[in-house]
């Protein structure tokens, strides 16, 4: 495997919001044409480590995508990140495909898995600095937790799969994901 | 009113990370509804995936996508406004009781699954509903009404049994357990809840394998094939 979490080329978040909230107000074009050729690359990638083709990968991409264009007023910036809210779409998403192929008659007029409930945004955060700091103590993380966080996130491992396909105990798996998320936690405390 | 029962923590990655199945997904949505401090916890699990899709190496789209999508996009408008948005469908939980209760993630399983089978009584003061939910082949997800004073005879399971309360409340041999408050249960695990009286009782149950009842009516159940 290579290298654990790589991190982000330097670009604004704030300008991934921005652009989120110019195609909220005015349907704006070109700036959805930036959070595309930033977003979708990524998207097919998170997809294709998921197991999918490139071409299924593509689709999805378009679905969420599609998603983003009409959906982009329900985006706030002070509950999370460009990158977060994606995230949360596309897995929900998949999620939703995956429940189909389980059940080939699923009534057509089934809302997709509702986004998760989102955290009250009853703070003003700086979010650009939050972000920042979250991806720096990811890096900072030491490999062995690194490693768990990509099998679940990446590879949409459940804790126990991760224990098979490294054979170490499921209690292991369990207590060095949560020394991960202690750290992170202790991080993110001042933001949440 | 805090729960006071969570849902475990690796459940909280799972469910944000999008590695549990359908029923449990729904179950630990539910819980999320009912508990702000697991709310909190839940979006710092989806931050670090947003996070993580951030630090992917980009694979090229197709050249055309984008204007794929204008094109979808487009077609999209047209076919909203020739078919002018339908009536939305009456909302069958304002006036249920059931429904009343139910958080609105469960809501519309609740509807479909109300139109395709029947509540019908387990045992004497509690009704079942179950929940049109892809599950395993051993496995079932149902709704509970307990009868205040009621309760599930003793029973154990062959695999794990999730409770979520979504109102009113029912106490066994581990505790109370009320609105929020999510109990879990192996085999190794023998209990009888009973609901309290007042509020009714009404809870979200994923089994990942049939119920095993340990009493008198074990021997029935076992008779009868169960």
């Amino acid at each position: 495997m290579t290298n654990s979490v790589e991190t982000a080329p330097a670009i604004d978040r704030e300008q991934l919001a921005d652009w989120v909230e110019a195609v909220a107000a005015r349907g704006d074009r070109p700036a959805f044409a930036e959070l595309f050729a930033y977003l979708a690359p990524r998207l097919k990638a998170y997809l294709i480590r998921l197991g999918a083709g490139p071409t299924a990968a593509e689709e999805v991409v378009q679905d969420v995508m599609l998603t983003i264009w009409r959906k982009a007023a329900s985006f706030d910036r002070r509950q999370a990140s460009v990158t977060t809210w994606t995230f949360t779409i596309a897995r929900n998403r998949r999620i939703d495909l995956i429940r189909r192929e389980q059940r080939p008659d699923l009534d057509p007029e089934e809302p997709a898995l509702q986004p998760s409930p989102a955290p009250a945004a009853d703070r003003l955060v700086d979010e650009g600095r939050r972000d920042e700091r979250l991806r720096d103590a990811i890096r900072e993380l030491p490999p062995e937790q690194a490693e768990l966080l990509q099998l679940a996130f990446y590879e949409g491992k459940s804790h126990a799969e991760i224990a098979v396909l490294r054979d170490i105990p499921l209690g292991t798996v369990k207590s060095r994901m949560r020394l991960a998320f202690n750290r992170l936690r202790r991080v993110m405390e001042p933001y949440q | 009113m805090t729960p006071a029962h969570h849902v475990p923590f690796d459940l909280l990655v799972e469910r944000a990370a999008g590695a549990l199945p359908p029923a449990m997904t729904m179950m630990v949505d539910a819980h999320l509804a009912l508990c702000a401090e697991c709310r909190a916890e839940h979006a710092l699990c989806e931050a670090v995936g947003g996070e993580l899709l951030d630090g992917l190496e980009p694979v090229p789209m197709a050249d055309d996508g984008l204007d794929r999508l204008f094109a979808r996009i487009l077609q999209d408008d047209e076919g909203n406004e020739a078919a002018d948005a339908p009536e939305p469908a009456a909302l069958p939980w304002v006036d249920d009781p059931v429904g009343m209760r139910l958080p609105p993630v469960l809501r519309p399983v609740w509807a479909r699954s109300r139109e395709k089978a029947r509540w019908r009584t387990l045992v004497p003061g509690v009704r079942c509903l179950d929940l049109d939910l892809p599950v395993g082949p051993e496995g079932s997800a149902m709704l509970l009404h307990i009868d205040g004073g009621r309760g599930i005879p003793r029973h154990t399971h062959r695999g794990r049994e999730f409770t979520l309360v979504l109102s009113g409340a029912f106490n066994d041999e581990r505790g109370r357990f009320a609105a929020g408050d999510l109990s879990i249960t192996d085999d190794s695990v023998r209990h009888k809840p009973v609901a309290e009286p007042g509020e009714m009782c009404l809870v979200f149950a994923v089994l990942d394998a049939p119920v095993r009842l340990t009493g008198a009516l074990g021997i029935v159940q076992r008779l009868m094939g169960g």
